[in-house]
């Protein structure tokens, strides 16, 4: 049996484990609590794990040691934010807005605030970032289906988008938690697996000599396919074999590659001898060893400002996991806020676990399969890795292991975006009950569908970094100043949410458009929570500064609500 | 042998036993009735206990956020300051993938763990506080 055919069935498993633990929520899913936050009593470790499996995206299941390898060790910036952020979260609101008891954070806005226009602002960013959320969990389905099965990139796309919609239309969130704490085990099982085999089968990491000064080489004869046409660069002159299209001609035998750019066709194999250096594609940076193990992000990138690019990329995953409103619609269905407590600080041990493992497969791949530096796939290294370091039958099954992870990344994170966006539509937007949350289902998930396509050329972290960006510069200040800061007003909130989402959209529309690509421009265009959070917090204190007749009347009761422990609150009579 | 089995009562016999819905939300809740009638019936103190709570929870996350930055956020600059520490290695691991990619998390596991355990101490002196009154 090939590779492609395990992992074609590891895929299909996973995804009807999905279907089939969906389907069991599906009888106990009946009202409109259920849908939405799983009736509020699911207890915090399986909560937690839910949490966790829904936040580990494609992002982190292949971008991250995608990012690691490209881009040097500085990019473990991404994962310790992305952790880190369950800590500001559980610092800064998880108690308090559990116990305020709104579903969703357009709620929380008109329900501590008291605007109806407050609301439609907050859920006009509740679909901005969730589909932009959306967008790389599909981009991740295409490409992984593309690079085991050969598949076109649409695909993939089709098929998530697909089963996920029909799951959350028949199912809602209460199938949605099952599914979740199941497919955090899978997924940490798909990673930790091949990377603790890779670890004994490359004799352990502790020999890697990352550091030296020199740029990554093939360390035996090696054959690089290349899948797709790709640009690349020779830094000094190389004699491969070459078998296919290099630059527009045929070649069948030896060929030497002058310093300089080359391009190579797809269904072409180029076969470097051993000890060469491995040329890199275009657009991927060639770097020595000692700035890829610099802690900093952008080291050895000329003009990249690397301590400005750090904190700017740290302010924007610390503050932005508190503003994702598919992650703190979670926190609904925790008991009470002590529970809201316990469930985060175990979701940080379940994040920590499970981000110890991908940089193992970019500091195995920089050493073992720089080959991916010349085909520029470099997202694409936690799938190929296995099957490239172990030739046997074992490397195929680790290499469909994977592949069954990746894909739970994929359906979990979207689930819950959908779900998410989908609550937004039907329940912010047009007030409706169960009907109209199925029906809004499925039409967000077919605008996912049809914007996913659209979205081939981007990298999966810089998706989905931008979306922290604009939590952090909308949501975050918007949850901090509620629960602490007794004078905001919905006037300050909405001259916030608009200042800080409207300036860190533009920045990164500007980014994907290419404006601004090196020196600061880059760095404050392609990164731009450092200054658009304090904006949009300065704009909300301005602003509710400015207008204190707008304080709601009842600030004390709303005070009492966030902060009130359990024991003292008045037993609400049960609804049903 | 046979043994004698219980008497069953005769359908509606008696009146049906009220039906009462308990959530397991609410048995965390027990000491309601008292501490909760005592805290909204002295509504002069309300504000005042309100507001000392708020102060004292916000203080202690603003102390958190500190030692986070401190532990955290001051590596970088450390980093810049001192470059020679990245060509280091710590346990046989280059110093990033020591630091970063394995040592910060049980950090943050332990500062995450420390706030619980203090935000809760909080909560009990508020009760504590309020049941004097």
């Amino acid at each position: 049996m090939s590779g492609g055919s395990i992992a074609l069935i590891a895929v299909i498993v996973v995804t009807l484990i999905t279907m089939v633990v969906g389907a069991l929520g599906i009888r106990i899913a009946r009202t409109p609590d259920d849908f939405l936050v799983a009736a509020r009593a699911v207890p915090p470790l399986r909560n937690a794990a839910a949490i966790s499996g829904e936040y580990l995206s494609a992002a982190s299941f292949l971008g991250v040691a995608g990012l690691l390898l490209k881009d040097g060790l500085g990019m473990l910036w991404y994962p310790v934010g992305y952790a880190a952020g369950y800590l500001m979260l559980l610092l800064l609101v998880a108690a308090p807005l559990r116990r305020f008891g709104a579903y969703t954070i357009p709620d929380f806005a008109e329900g501590r605030l008291g605007a109806p226009r407050l609301r439609q602002v907050a859920t006009i960013f509740v679909l901005v970032i969730g589909w932009f959320y959306l967008l790389p969990q599909l981009k991740g389905a295409g490409l992984t289906l593309q690079v085991l099965l050969g598949t076109p990139y649409w695909v993939g796309v089709a098929v998530l988008a697909v089963v996920v919609t029909s799951n959350i239309a028949a199912g809602g969130m209460k199938g949605v938690t099952f599914v979740q704490a199941v497919q955090y085990w899978i997924k940490l099982m798909a990673i930790a697996t091949p990377a603790i085999v890779l670890i004994v089968v490359a004799g352990g990491l502790h020999r890697a000599d990352l550091a030296k000064p020199a740029p990554p080489v093939f360390d035996t004869a090696t054959t690089v396919k290349v899948q797709a046409t790709v640009d690349f660069v020779v830094a000094e002159p190389v004699t491969v074999q070459a078998h296919g299209d290099v630059d527009h001609e045929l070649v069948e035998g030896p060929l030497t590659l002058t310093t300089g750019a080359h391009r190579v066709a797809s269904g072409a194999e180029l076969v470097f001898p051993a000890g060469s250096a491995a040329p890199h594609a275009q657009g991927v940076r060639a770097q020595d060893g000692s700035s890829w193990v610099s802690p900093l992000v952008n080291a050895g990138h000329k003009g990249g400002h690397p301590l400005a690019a750090t904190y700017s990329l740290i302010v924007a995953t610390f503050l932005g996991t508190l503003g994702l409103p598919h992650i703190l619609v979670r926190f609904y269905t925790n008991r009470n806020g002590r529970a809201a407590r316990r469930t985060t600080v175990i979701v940080l041990g379940l994040l920590g676990v499970f981000y110890l493992f991908p940089a193992v497969f970019a500091v195995l791949a920089r050493l073992r399969d720089p080959g991916l530096y010349l085909t520029g796939q470099t997202d694409s290294v936690v799938l190929v890795l296995p099957h490239a370091l172990i030739t046997s039958v074992w490397g195929e099954i680790l290499g469909a292991l994977v592949a069954a992870g990746a894909f739970a990344a994929f359906l979990s994170t979207s689930s819950g975006l959908l779900v998410s966006v989908a609550g937004a539509m039907a329940h912010d937007l047009l007030r409706g009950g169960v009907r109209t949350f199925r029906r809004c289902a499925l039409l967000a998930g077919a605008i996912g569908l049809v914007a996913g396509l659209q979205v081939q050329r981007f990298d999966l972290n810089l998706l989905v970094g931008w979306c922290f960006a604009i939590a952090a510069s909308t949501f975050c200040p918007l949850l901090v100043l509620g629960i602490w800061w007794r004078s905001l007003t919905w006037v300050g909130a909405i001259a916030g949410l608009l200042l800080g989402g409207v300036s860190s959209s533009v920045a990164i529309i500007m980014t994907m458009v290419g404006v601004g690509n090196s020196g600061w421009p880059s760095v404050l265009l392609g990164q731009p929570a450092i200054w658009t959070v304090p904006l949009a917090f300065v704009a909300m204190i301005i602003g509710s500064r400015l207008t204190p007749a707008q304080m709601p009347a009842d600030l004390e009761s709303k005070l009492l609500q966030l902060h009130l422990p359990e024991a003292l609150r008045p037993v609400v009579p049960a609804a049903d | 042998m046979s043994v004698p089995s219980p008497p069953t009562p005769p359908p509606h016999a008696q009146p049906a036993p009220q039906r009462v819905v308990i959530r397991s939300a609410d048995l965390g809740q027990r000491r309601v009735g008292v501490r909760g009638r005592a805290f909204d019936e002295r509504s002069e103190y309300r504000d005042v206990l309100l507001h000392s709570l708020i102060r004292a929870q916000f203080g202690l996350t603003l102390g958190f956020i500190a030692l986070t930055v401190g532990a955290l956020i001051s590596l970088p600059l450390v980093v810049s300051l001192m470059p020679w520490l990245a060509r280091k290695h710590v346990l046989g691991l280059p110093f990033s993938l020591a630091v970063l990619g394995v040592a910060v998390y049980p950090v943050l596991v332990i500062i995450a763990l420390a706030y619980t355990r203090l935000a809760e101490r909080t909560e009990r002196h508020f009760l504590d506080l309020v049941d004097k009154l």
